[in-house]
């Protein structure tokens, strides 16, 4: 069912959401009916773990009114500087909106209700009795790489040994993929040596692994940085493209389904002052904001911008000395200490743009692994943090090195807040800020940290993933290895249904009693758009489910004065 | 005057070398590890040092530095280690923006300024209070602060224009004379108010000099006595100041193209640094430094076409 939130949408938005909403309805549950359960996105119906209908309702538009092909000239998008744009080295969801998907291919979509459709893929499966080690993919006939060259199984399984050797920050994903091998024709067969319940989420259009770059590409890997070998919609043009400024993505001749695009290149700028890129928004340079820190929401919707904001994330601490014994860290009480040591509800109440909900749990209230048995675990009680400080021998306090990133802690907000508060229990935090993940991801791996503030993804069914992404090295740089932990993943891995929610909160309450992690409050992703661009879709499940440019034509943006 | 030109320019060659090698050490003792971050996570020993080694980040420092020399004397500036991308092609991108800012800025820094000082200094009184004034207004008001005002009020409240980005003058040159009129504005603010003070003062100065009162006594025209001959004369000062301004803003740049979004190479500079892209950074900061040695020879330049006797001596 469709539905709008009139709790993140301007009145304006919400009245035409209103106005909108029966319409949307009617052409989706036509959409849906027509392509027989799945939806058609121009290369037959799809099929797969699930099948499903179009996500939420049109918040900026009706649904009903898509165009097919080209309705304007130009989509300007803004966004921060990217990892790479070579998205074997590239590595977080939000950067995927704004680059890889516009000229990468995923194997699947999803969809914004969370739910599978097919992308470069038609139909996937976990082999039955396989313990979610073994995982078939079909692949959709008659696809060209923007190199001319056809999407193969050798393809496929190519670009899946490149991930895995290139050691980006999702490389670790494919850790356990003991084979990748072409089947057929048009099948592969992925083998892990443990099980991978989260491959539909994994081989999605949010992380980079799914994301299949063409033989020329991957015979010089170089030139993916400046230019791009996919099947998208788009091509990254490096002659108008201006490195960590301006990202000009022009029509992939040999895209596989033209009538999804409605724009003849989108432009993605790079701003990451909010107030620039407010003002940009405003001014009518750029049509939408897809990296806006939840505290400029207001603003932005002040602006007459349409705001989206959804729990995305959660705001953490991330005790990475657990297992480096000359860290203070190392000791669970002042793990169990500095847990109790913040005030969350202080936090997410002072910096979570008002809609942040606090949590001392590794899952948000209603995702997988969230255990309502556990919460509140830790309270905020300055006097308990510093009799267990006293007991663990650091009643005299320490200090402790912590990272942040300007990118992801607007202002460093976070990071300040947190060196008070711990100032209160007598530790004394030295806090190193760095502009973008780009220089985070390196100095967290050097090992000088105790800790680090980076947020731990909590994608609606992608609790598993979050746990992998927190183990990931860096936001584990000292190698915390846990076998407790990996059978507790294991077996809720390789179970289904409420066995497998009992297990994620098996493991949540194991990531609770050891302290290893200082969730403090949900971040909402938040984007603004401007009045300039309609059919903005409402996701249920994370606004990094936003797609401007979708393989669907009805789910693409357009231009609103068409 | 040619052999002067020609003393000048070689005695840039030294400070090349010597900005170069500042640069170098600086950056090395810089933390961070431009192989580690290209590795992302995960890498093996091996892998990092093949890279590092690759990159020619084993070498000592000397031999990274007769390296980077080598190629520039070869007419090459190396490749960004993140980008891939040929260091002179990046700068090629980014400089046309940076020098129209600073050359727009120069301008209205020189034309505003100088009006605005022989105003004051002609009229005096009241006007002179508020030269003063601004002066101290100008120098106090940060360029990043003014930025976001005018970008309120005339870009984004009135729709004037454009909030953000550069339009580059080859592909519409109404669209780009628009895009660098509040980035402009923004860097050129403290320039004028200091170039209105330094006329000012320079101008109050000639005009109280017995040649003065002998030229309003023969009967001179008010239009040329001022600009003929108490301009040219008060002149030398205000170039001084204007080529400091001048070279002050490109340092100024980094701020202006981060509020305005500019591709500039302030802002490539900032990346570059942040990312430890040693071939960038050494790229831009020759840049940077022949910028400043060819505004200065402008200055030496005008001051020869002010004064005879520099003229001479040279």
């Amino acid at each position: 069912m469709p539905s709008c939130y009139p709790f993140t949408l301007s009145a304006r938005a919400r009245r035409r959401c209103g106005r909108t909403s029966l319409l949307a309805v009617a052409a989706l549950a036509a959409g849906t009916l027509a392509a027989c359960g799945g939806v058609s996105n121009g290369g037959g119906t799809t099929s797969g773990t699930t099948s499903a209908a179009a996500s939420g309702a049109a918040a900026t538009g009706a649904a009903s009114a898509a165009p097919t092909g080209i309705a304007a000239n130009t989509l300007t998008l803004q966004f921060n500087e990217p990892v790479s744009a070579n998205p074997a080295l590239e590595g977080t969801a939000e950067s995927d909106i704004a680059f890889g998907a516009l000229d990468y291919d995923s194997l699947i979509y999803q969809l914004g209700n969370g739910q599978y459709v097919g992308d470069l893929a038609t139909s996937w499966g976990y082999v039955a009795g396989s313990k979610n080690e073994v995982f078939n993919l079909t692949l959709r006939p008659n696809v060209l790489f923007s190199d001319g060259s056809p999407l193969t199984p050798a393809s496929v399984v190519n670009s899946l040994e490149y991930f895995k050797g290139a050691h980006g920050p999702q490389a670790g994903y494919l850790a356990a993929l003991t084979s990748a091998k072409a089947t057929g024709a048009n099948t592969v067969q992925l083998t892990f040596a443990a099980p991978e319940p989260n491959l539909p989420f994994l081989l999605s259009q949010y992380q980079d692994i799914g994301q299949i770059i063409g033989p020329q590409g991957l015979a010089n890997p170089n030139t993916l940085t400046t230019t791009s070998d996919g099947t998208g919609p788009y091509v990254l043009s490096a002659g108008q493209s201006v490195a960590n400024s301006q990202y000009v993505f022009t029509m992939n001749p040999h895209y596989w389904n033209p009538a999804a695009l409605h724009y003849k290149q989108v432009v993605v700028k790079v701003m990451t002052d909010p107030q620039s890129a407010l003002a940009a928004a405003q001014s009518g340079q750029v049509d939408a904001l897809l990296s806006l820190p939840a505290t400029a929401l207001q603003s932005a919707k002040s602006d007459h911008l349409t705001t989206f904001a959804q729990p995305f994330s959660i705001a953490s601490l991330i005790l990475m000395g657990r297992s480096d014994p000359k860290s203070p860290l190392s000791n669970l009480k002042v793990r169990q200490a500095i847990n109790d040591a913040v005030d969350r509800a202080g936090l997410a109440q002072g910096l979570g743009g008002g809609s942040a909900v606090p949590t001392d749990e590794f899952a948000l209230p209603g995702a997988t692994g969230y255990d309502p048995a556990a919460a509140s675990t830790y309270s905020y009680d300055v006097t308990k943090a510093k009799t267990l400080l006293a007991q663990a021998g650091y009643g005299s306090g320490f200090k402790l090195a912590v990272l942040d990133t300007l990118a992801l802690d607007a202002n460093g907000d976070i990071g300040a807040a947190l060196k008070t508060e711990l100032a209160a229990v007598g530790i004394d935090v030295t806090l190193t800020e760095t502009p973008s993940p780009a220089q985070f991801i390196p100095a967290a791996l050097s090992k000088q940290y105790d800790a680090v503030i980076w947020p731990l993804s909590q994608n609606g069914d992608g609790f598993p993933y979050a746990v992998e992404f927190a183990m990931a090295p860096f936001t584990n740089a000292f190698g915390t290895v846990s076998p407790q932990l990996n059978a507790l993943m294991a077996t809720a891995g390789a179970a289904s249904g409420s066995a497998a929610t009992a297990g994620y909160a098996q493991v949540d309450d194991y990531l609770i009693d050891n302290a290893w992690f200082v969730p403090l409050f949900s971040l909402s992703a938040a984007l603004a758009v401007a009045p300039t661009v309609t059919n903005v879709q409402a996701p249920s499940l994370s606004n990094t489910t936003i797609d401007p440019i979708a393989p669907i034509a009805s789910l693409s943006w357009y231009p609103a004065s068409r | 005057m040619t052999r002067y030109l020609l003393r000048r320019l070689l005695l840039s060659v030294p400070l090349l070398f010597a900005v170069s090698i500042l640069t170098f050490l600086m950056v090395a003792i810089v933390p961070g590890d431009p192989a580690v971050r290209i590795l992302g996570a995960g890498h093996t020993a091996a892998e990092y040092q093949a890279l590092d080694q690759k990159l020619g980040l084993t070498a000592p420092l000397l031999v990274q530095y007769w390296h980077w020399v080598d190629g520039v004397l070869h007419g090459t500036l190396g490749t960004s280690l993140f980008t891939n991308q040929a260091v002179t092609s990046a700068l090629a991108q980014r400089l046309p923006t940076t020098v129209w800012l600073v050359i727009g800025a120069t301008l209205v820094t020189v034309v505003a300024g100088v009006t605005l000082g022989l105003a004051s200094a002609v009229w005096r009184g009241p006007l002179g209070r508020v030269v003063d004034a601004a002066s101290w207004l100008g120098f106090a008001v940060p360029n990043f602060w003014l930025g976001l005002i005018l970008v309120e009020f005339i870009a984004v409240k009135a729709g004037l224009l454009p909030s953000t980005g550069y339009v580059p003058l080859g592909q519409d040159p109404g669209a780009w004379l628009r895009s660098l009129i509040l980035p402009v504005i923004t860097l050129a603010a403290v320039g004028v108010t200091g170039i209105a003070k330094q006329t000012r003062d320079a101008m109050a100065d000639v005009l109280g000099q017995e040649f003065m009162a002998a030229l309003r006594m023969a009967g001179l025209p008010r239009r040329s006595l001022l600009l003929r001959h108490a301009l040219r004369n008060a002149a030398i000062p205000i170039v001084t100041a204007a080529g400091l301004f001048s070279v002050a803003m490109l340092g100024g740049t980094i701020l202006v193209e981060q509020v305005f979004v500019l591709p500039g190479m302030g802002s490539l500079v900032v990346e570059a640094a942040a990312d430890h892209d040693l071939p960038v950074i050494e790229g831009a900061v020759l840049y940077f430094t022949l910028i400043v040695i060819v505004v200065n020879l402008l200055i030496d330049l005008s001051y020869a076409w002010l004064n005879p006797k520099v003229r001479v001596t040279a």
